[in-house]
């Protein structure tokens, strides 16, 4: 019974949505053994996160769940409230995504911290539970733990929050003797630690700092971990076998290394095709875009509250692609449909769309409380050119694309669009030139208008900035849809039912509805599934290639930029400290950052991603 | 250091909304169309003599802008004026405001404790009948203007069945305050309930109480300690609000239920045109509204440690 920590038969949730069932997980059968890492591997809907709730009973109330959980050797099923606040107080502990929301924000951690211990040792005196926060908060390599306690989470990092939560989830495991030995050096019991997207709100680097942590809580407390990503990287950083889900039911369990060499399942190959890899772009075709198999359905979502998406009529796993004999729909085309891709190096006699010299933003006021978001950045975009903007939040890329669009307070040095200072021009020419750039925001959820159709969001722009009468603006609109993949019977559809996929595509047809010189996209495929963003990456090339616009792409993921950018361009605190073609930058990075950066990428493969971390641990 | 600065900066701001709100009321009551002088005098005649020997004893034919330096001068030395009846506005304010505080506190503490207790009620048993009965509940009591809810309740708590007193104040406290206070915490006590359901709910919903279930914590403490320590901030924010609101005293309630508070007192000193002691009364509500402000600041920093900085 000791093997196996955690076996999972036949398991089925279903949730009960304004009368209407929805099943998020039909027929789920998986077992966790002891020392062992499982990675649960899916996309969005996929019924991940509903498996690993229902081990320790966190399902909402609208859930009902048959098949058999068996944890530790009970059924958590047939147990009553009080079993099953006990199991969870045994040796299980969760960690979740959002680890700044895991926390009670009005609490201090030292608070959070002791009122776990004291659930697990209740006779220790208040020195004896300190020294154990203390111990814990080591353990989890926070520094200086002594003089966090009276800190409250929002003054934690996110990496920090994880940390944190990864400590409240493990405080009862090593129960230390009065003479403070460990208590992983006699015959360590199975311990269960169940991780719920445990990196996927971190930086990089940070994520590679945490999946060290969630290594070496395996290693010294002898823990079994589930693991529930999405990240193909990170499951091939730690995890021994891999379970993939798709649409509630399981669709492969293979070893680890084994799943990446010669995957079974059609899905699971698809899964693995879309991750983008760093240097992926090397190879020759490099823009063969990856497309799910048609025959398939688009993955329903199911979890507890969410509405079907409702079925397209143009299936949207297809791109639609206009062949070059179509008439021309889109003006000032620089350069036909079927361009070549975009080389690492462009012609020097490009115009630069794109200029920025010694650029400072800096929020605040006061001599303390100023901070220099963007401290002296130059960077120039030529026209047809992709530049990526890579770095880490905090870094000031998101600022600096605000401030190229005129959105943030420019302190210092210049933003020249077409050789134009948008600070000194007048009100009417200034939007005059920002109806030249278009905008795309990571968010396709919160930047689109509820209360506008899709149409109306896309004939906005055209007929209140670009002047065209409405039916001019519809016909112009619908082609706009058709090129970025969506039919005409989406026109009349509201953000709320697409899925993210459609809505950061609305999103595009919009921000090139004017025709931009200049393309600002800020994080355009963080919020998507790799498939999803695989396709809309596909319709972001193909529109580049077609419009010509220039083009400067804000993401934190190198492999994403690796596939699409002809330059890259890293920020680190507000500078920017390495710039040139990508293959130069990524392939052979010359800034310390930069190749922290690289390194810290978990590369989605088991055996290559093993072997770097043996020869350069992080850290 | 850096919250004494901050702590400066407030009550700076404070000093200046109190400045520019008195002397828009000042600026209001002489505005008001009729003379205050015939208004005293009522239907006697007065001789040109006595008009101009009273006008200049009050000052009011001082510009405005002297009048208002001379009322700032007498404040900073505590004197909120004289009425043109000759009393002091102070002692008026005096004897009038313990039974507007009285009506007040017993006001807010039913609004405490039945807007927070019903609110948790609903959170805990939310979709259930009991949740839907009292949304339908506030949601009526909120509809309902407070001089119908005031004459209904004094014919049927008051006539008909003869438990408590109609009007006046003679049989104190509690007996005469139970129903004005009554009537005016019904308005609040909906908002509290509605804001503690909204916060419980959404708080019982929370990653962090996820979290703390996750790790074994019975029912009681999460709901009790985690859930109620979060959702009392915006609920406590409004009671803070609201009491500055309550002290100001309610026109119409102290009208309905004949209570001697600063509200009738306001509303005799409008229709008699005593300018001072309208101006004296809206100056002493706006400090306690000031001061109020300050107390819910304070306790938001109190609860809420996002907002403590420094």
């Amino acid at each position: 019974m000791t093997d196996r920590l955690l076996q999972i038969e036949d398991l089925c949730v279903s949730f009960d949505v304004e009368g209407e069932t929805v099943v998020g997980v039909r027929g789920v059968s998986f077992e966790v053994a002891a020392h062992e890492v499982v990675a649960v591997v899916g996309e969005s809907g996929s019924g991940k996160t509903v498996t690993a709730m229902s081990v320790l009973g966190l399902l909402p109330h609208n859930a009902s769940l048959s098949g058999v959980v068996r944890l530790l050797g009970q059924e958590v099923g047939r147990l009553d409230p009080a079993q099953l606040r006990q199991l969870r107080r045994s040796r299980v502990g969760m960690i979740f995504q959002d680890p700044v929301a895991a926390l009670n924000p009005v609490f201090s951690i030292g608070f959070q911290l002791s009122q776990v211990v004291r659930l697990h040792q209740p006779d220790l005196s208040s020195a004896q539970v300190r020294r154990r926060v203390v111990e814990l908060l080591e353990l989890v390599e926070i520094d200086q733990p002594e003089s966090r306690l009276k800190n409250y989470p929002h003054e934690f990092s996110g990496g920090q929050c994880q940390r944190v939560v990864i400590a409240m989830a493990i405080a009862g495991w090593s129960q230390p003797g009065a003479d403070g030995s460990d208590a992983a050096e006699s015959t360590p019991q199975p311990r269960l630690l169940i991780a719920d997207e445990p990196t996927t709100a971190l930086d990089v680097t940070v994520q590679a700092e945490i999946l060290s942590v969630l290594r070496r809580i395996k290693d010294q407390l002898g823990a079994s971990v589930l693991l529930i990503t999405h990240n193909m990287g990170v499951v091939a950083d730690l995890a021994d076998r891999v379970v993939v889900m798709r649409s509630g039911q399981v669709v492969e369990v293979n070893q680890c290394a084994e799943l990446f060499a010669h995957p079974q399942a059609d899905y699971t190959k698809a899964l693995l095709a879309a991750v983008p890899k760093i240097g992926a772009n090397d190879r020759p075709a490099p823009d063969q875009p990856v497309i799910l198999s048609p025959t398939q359905p688009v993955i329903p979502r199911a979890v507890a509250g969410s509405i079907p998406a409702p079925s397209p009529t143009p299936d949207p796993t297809q791109l639609v692609i206009p062949s070059p004999d179509q008439p021309v729909i889109l003006r000032a085309v620089a350069g036909s449909i079927d361009a070549p891709a975009p080389t690492a190096v462009l012609p020097p006699t490009q115009p630069t769309v794109l200029e920025v010299s010694d650029l400072v933003v800096s929020y605040g006021r006061g001599r303390r409380g100023r901070s220099e978001a963007v401290a002296g950045v130059s960077l120039s975009v030529r026209a047809g050119e992709i530049v990526g903007l890579v770095g880490e939040s905090g870094s000031g890329k998101t600022t600096l694309g605000r401030a190229a669009v005129g959105l943030a307070p420019v302190s210092g040095g210049r933003v020249l669009i077409e050789g134009q200072d948008l600070a000194g021009l007048s009100r009417s020419r200034r939007q005059a030139l920002r109806r030249r750039i278009g905008v795309v925001f990571q968010n396709p959820a919160t930047s689109l208008n509820p209360r506008y159709s899709v149409g109306a969001t896309v004939i906005e722009p055209l007929r209140v900035l670009g002047g065209l009468d409405q039916s001019a603006a519809r016909t112009r609109a619908l082609e706009l849809l058709e090129a970025v993949g969506l039919g005409p019977d989406w026109l009349e559809r509201y953000p709320h039912e697409l899925s993210g996929g459609q809505r950061q595509r609305v999103a595009i047809a919009r921000a090139v509805a004017l025709d931009p010189v200049l393309l600002i996209a800020d994080e355009p495929t963080s919020a998507l599934d790799v498939s999803v963003q695989a396709q809309v990456l596909d319709v972001f090339r193909s529109l580049q290639a077609r419009l010509g616009f220039a083009c400067l792409f804000i993401s934190h993921d190198l492999a994403v930029v690796d596939s699409l950018c002809d330059r890259v361009a890293v920020m680190h605190q507000g500078r920017l400290v390495e710039v040139g073609p990508r293959r130069e930058v990524l392939g052979r990075p010359q800034d310390p950052y930069t190749r922290r950066l690289v390194e810290s990428a978990p590369i989605p493969d088991p055996v290559l991603q093993r072997a770097r971390r043996q020869t350069a641990p992080p850290g | 250091m850096a919250a004494a600065a901050r702590w400066g900066k407030r009550l700076g701001g404070l000093a200046i909304v109190f400045l520019g709100v008195t002397f828009i009321i000042y600026l209001a009551v002489f505005a008001l169309p009729g003379d205050p002088i015939r208004a005293f005098a009522g239907d006697r005649p007065l001789s040109e003599s006595v008009v101009s020997a009273l006008r200049a004893k009050y000052h009011l034919d001082d510009p405005l802008w002297r009048q208002y330096l001379d009322y700032l001068l007498g404040l900073f030395q505590g004197d909120l004026g004289q009425s043109f009846s000759g009393r002091p506005v102070a002692e008026q304010l005096a004897n009038r405001w313990p039974v507007t505080v009285v009506l007040a506190l017993t006001a807010w503490v039913l609004e405490i404790v039945f807007g927070l207790g019903l609110g948790v009620v609903a959170a805990l048993k939310r979709g259930s009948l009991i949740d839907h009965g009292l949304l339908a509940l506030t949601v009526l009591a909120s509809c309902v203007p407070v001089f119908v809810l005031g004459v209904l309740s004094q014919q049927f708590f008051g006539v008909e069945l003869g438990w408590l007193p109609v009007a006046g104040v003679r049989d104190g406290w509690p007996l005469s305050y139970i129903l004005p206070a009554s009537v005016i915490a019904v308005f609040g006590l909906s908002a509290v309930s509605r804001l503690m359901r909204g916060a419980m709910v959404e708080n019982l919903e929370a990653d962090y109480v996820r979290t703390v279930r996750a790790h074994g914590f019975g029912e009681g403490r999460i709901v009790g300690l985690h859930v109620m320590r979060n959702s009392l901030i915006p609920a406590s924010t409004y009671l803070a609000t609201d009491l500055g609101y309550l002290l100001g005293g309610s026109v119409i309630i102290e009208g309905i239920f004949n209570l001697p508070g600063v509200g009738n007192l306001l509303f005799d000193s409008i229709r008699a045109h005593e300018g001072p002691t309208v101006v004296g009364i809206a100056t002493a509500l706006i400090v306690v509204f000031l001061l109020t402000s300050v107390l819910v600041d304070a306790l938001h920093a109190l609860l809420d440690p996002r907002v403590r900085r420094g």
